[in-house]
């Protein structure tokens, strides 16, 4: 049970320590460059907005940090722990790193609380008592401690995404990973997975979310990072970044997502 | 022209002796199938090379040459290599073995026909490859894999059929002893079709039965989000 | 027991002209089901109830019994019940055809369903009578959009000529066990029959998928 981190409520130290660092990472699908060049150092209880047009690699980047894609070259290291082929290391990671996708993936065949328990119980070899207890609170945190024993395809998509970071949080992530988390809901649902997700923040959770959301990155973010045709364009705190943006890429595409 | 009830009637124990072997047959080689199924299945979906291709292989030279030549080479070829297996026993090995390759294809569409997502998820959240192939993949299987896979049982029963031509004393078998016994092969042939119809009638009926009571309509809602 | 591929080889003629003869009779057999098929898709889609029960009834029997029984029902009882004397041949190549028959069918439909109900509304508001609504227009594309389910369908039937070698056709499961029973060399002879039949049906397959591929290309 020595691997069971507390969630990053109480940072013990000011020197903020590198939780997640991106040296010089290309990635390619066959013979097309998705990523180019990438650097990224990430700060424990740092807050990362990304955003960019379609197709700029967002999802890829992210999705790269806890290996759900594989890069070519340079370094990543998560954590302290070097992503290499190494198994030991990847599974170790993504013990530590959370992540919630834009089609929030709950599985359908089990409940929302057998969902949360999954992975405490069979990665980290908790009790099913202690599982459950840690799965109430994190439900509750989410706002939804009542729905435990419905299926997923019973509660509504905002519902359904505060369950997947519920269940994210489970394992006591110290990184959570975000992958346009409020795409697919409908409008009136998006606020509800904001605000957990500020929530989240404020306690000083180490985040990078890819999102469309401008509004919770000028009021969450620490650093906004833009991306486009697989490259990190410009990086900078929201304010310089939405008030001063240097790219001209960057100010047409601030332009086209304020214009509404 | 008239109907010969009576050939039928007088030898009624060598059909039902029939229906008992061709029952047997094929409640024993489909389950056994299923099984082989499932491991050739997960050695096909397998990222490793001594897995994935003899069970490309395996799959292939099943799917690719008749049940026939293969119950041939067993029942005659293999007492060459001092391996003399009784004809049901054959039945057994050369049904379930040439189903397994079948149902191992038909459980990899399933696996193939699960969103992409459930992968992501289980792997993000640090799930090990066999624990979430068995707690997360395979029970999201069941309603991609179940119709196919009736289809492949309901094949079994009837190519169990082909045992008669090694002796086996299944409902073919039991016709062609019967026709022998009588000379009445419209009454004897019609008889066993027949007999097969209503034994594949009723099994898919009881698996309709099965398919509809497991809520299925849960799974298929959730899907529907995607 | 060492194997003597060697002796067989010359010997195997025979083998030879009976993968002609399956790959003829299969061929004779997928025109015959090709060609029933599309007789129980039109009566499927019929005015009268009679036609579309009597579908409904051939599909279940085809579906609901041996192949092989098929056969010899075509063989020992058909003949003498119309009085026609038809030989193993004719009846060989009916009954595989009448199997075939009942599966593309269910091909068919499947392509049916998938023409887009403006279709038949355009080519009824220019007045075509229905006869050339079906054959000018819906059953070519139902049938360009299952020619790969098709090809697969003739790897089906081949599969299935060997059980014709009950009722004395000499194909190639025939001409094998002949070739055997006057060698004594049943695993050199049945490997050579597998492997011809692997590379008969196994070249098909994989045209009909390449087939199937390049066509989901070309769909959305
Ligand atoms: N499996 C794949 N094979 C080949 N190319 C891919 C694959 N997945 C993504 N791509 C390509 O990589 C590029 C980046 O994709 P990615 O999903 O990371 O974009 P994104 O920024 O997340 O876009 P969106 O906002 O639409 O989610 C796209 O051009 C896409 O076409
Ligand atoms: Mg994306």
């Amino acid at each position: 049970m020595e691997t069971v981190h507390p969630p990053a409520l109480n940072p013990t130290s000011d020197a903020p320590k590198v939780m997640v660092d991106i040296r010089h990472m290309n990635k390619f699908y066959g013979d097309f460059q998705v990523l180019t060049d990438i650097n990224l150092t990430v700060h424990a209880r740092e807050r990362i907005v990304i955003c960019g047009p379609s197709g700029s690699g967002k999802s890829t980047l992210i999705r790269c940090i806890n290996r759900l894609e594989e890069h070519q070259d340079g370094d990543i290291v998560v954590d302290g722990i070097p992503l290499t082929e190494d198994v030991k290391n990847i599974d170790q990671i993504r013990s530590e790193v959370g992540m919630c996708f834009q089609q929030f993936n709950l599985f359908p065949h089990l409940t929302v609380m057998e969902n949360c328990l999954l992975a405490p119980m069979s990665v980290r070899n908790m009790s099913r008592s202690a599982a459950e207890a840690l799965a109430r609170r994190y439900l509750e945190k989410v706002k939804i401690p009542d729905q435990a024993e419905k299926y997923p395809s019973q509660l509504s998509g905002g519902q359904q995404q505060r369950v997947a970071i519920a269940r994210a949080l489970c394992m006591q992530p110290r990184i959570m990973l975000f992958d346009e988390p409020t795409s697919a809901l409908d409008p009136e649902m998006i606020n509800e997975v904001l605000e957990t997700m500020e929530e989240l923040a404020r306690e000083g959770m180490t985040m990078i979310c890819v999102t469309h959301e401008m509004g919770f990155a000028r009021k969450v973010a620490d650093r906004v990072v833009f991306m486009d045709q697989g490259q990190i364009v410009e990086s900078a705190a929201p304010k310089t970044f939405f008030g001063n943006p240097k790219n001209e890429r960057t100010q047409k595409f601030l332009q086209q997502v304020l214009q509404h | 022209m008239t109907f010969d009830y009576a050939a039928i009637w007088d030898n009624r124990d060598i059909l039902i002796n029939g229906v008992f072997n061709t029952l047997l047959i094929s409640f024993i080689a489909i389950p056994i199938g299923i099984l082989i199924g499932v491991l050739i299945c997960m050695a096909r979906i397998s990222k490793r090379r001594l897995l994935h291709w003899p069970a490309i292989a395996y799959i292939e030279l099943m799917r690719n040459i008749p049940l026939l030549i293969l119950i041939f080479m067993m029942f005659y070829a293999l007492p060459f290599y001092g391996i003399r297996l009784s004809g049901l026993t054959t039945g057994f090995v050369c049904l379930s073995i040439y189903g397994g390759a079948y149902f191992a294809e038909v459980f990899r569409g399933g696996v193939e026909a699960v969103p992409k997502g459930q992968f992501d998820a289980a792997k993000a959240l640090g799930l090990k490859y066999g624990f979430y192939m068995r707690r997360v993949i395979f029970p999201q299987l069941y309603t991609y894999v179940f119709p196919p896979g009736t289809n492949i049982a309901l094949t079994m029963i009837k190519e169990s059929s082909l045992l008669s031509m090694i002796t086996v004393a299944e409902l073919t078998y039991a016709a062609h002893d019967i026709n022998g016994r009588t000379f009445t092969p419209i009454e004897t042939f019609a008889t066993i079709a027949l007999i097969y119809w209503i034994i594949c009638t009723v099994f898919l009926k009881l698996t309709g039965m099965l398919q509809s009571h497991v809520h299925t309509d849960d799974l298929s809602n959730s899907m529907a989000i995607r | 027991m060492d194997l003597q591929f060697l002796d067989i080889i010359p010997k195997s003629g025979p083998l030879f002209w009976g993968a002609l003869y399956t790959l003829f009779v299969g061929l004779i057999a997928c025109g015959v089901g090709i060609f029933v098929g599309t007789g129980l898709l039109l009566m499927r889609n019929s005015r009268f109830w009679l036609l579309r029960t009597f579908v409904g009834i051939y599909g279940s029997f085809i579906r609901g019994t041996p192949a092989l029984v098929q056969i010899l029902v075509f063989y020992y009882a058909l003949a003498p019940l119309t009085g026609i004397n038809i030989g193993p041949f004719t009846a060989g190549i009916m009954a595989v055809g009448f199997n075939s028959g009942a599966y593309v069918a269910e091909i068919l439909r499947g392509g049916l369903s998938r023409i887009p109900k403006g279709q038949w509304e355009a080519a009824e508001a220019l007045g075509l009578p229905k006869r050339k609504v079906w054959f000018k227009i819906i059953l070519p594309q139902v049938f360009h959009s299952v020619i790969p389910l098709l090809v697969n369908e003739f790897t089906m039937v081949i599969k299935i000529t060997p059980l014709l070698s009950t009722i004395t056709l000499v194909e190639l499961t025939r001409a094998s066990q002949m070739l055997y029973n006057e060698t004594f060399r049943p695993v050199e002879v049945l490997s050579l029959a597998a492997l011809i039949y692997f590379i008969i049906c196994f070249s098909i397959s994989q045209f009909g998928e390449h087939l199937q591929r390049r066509s989901r290309k070309y769909r959305l």
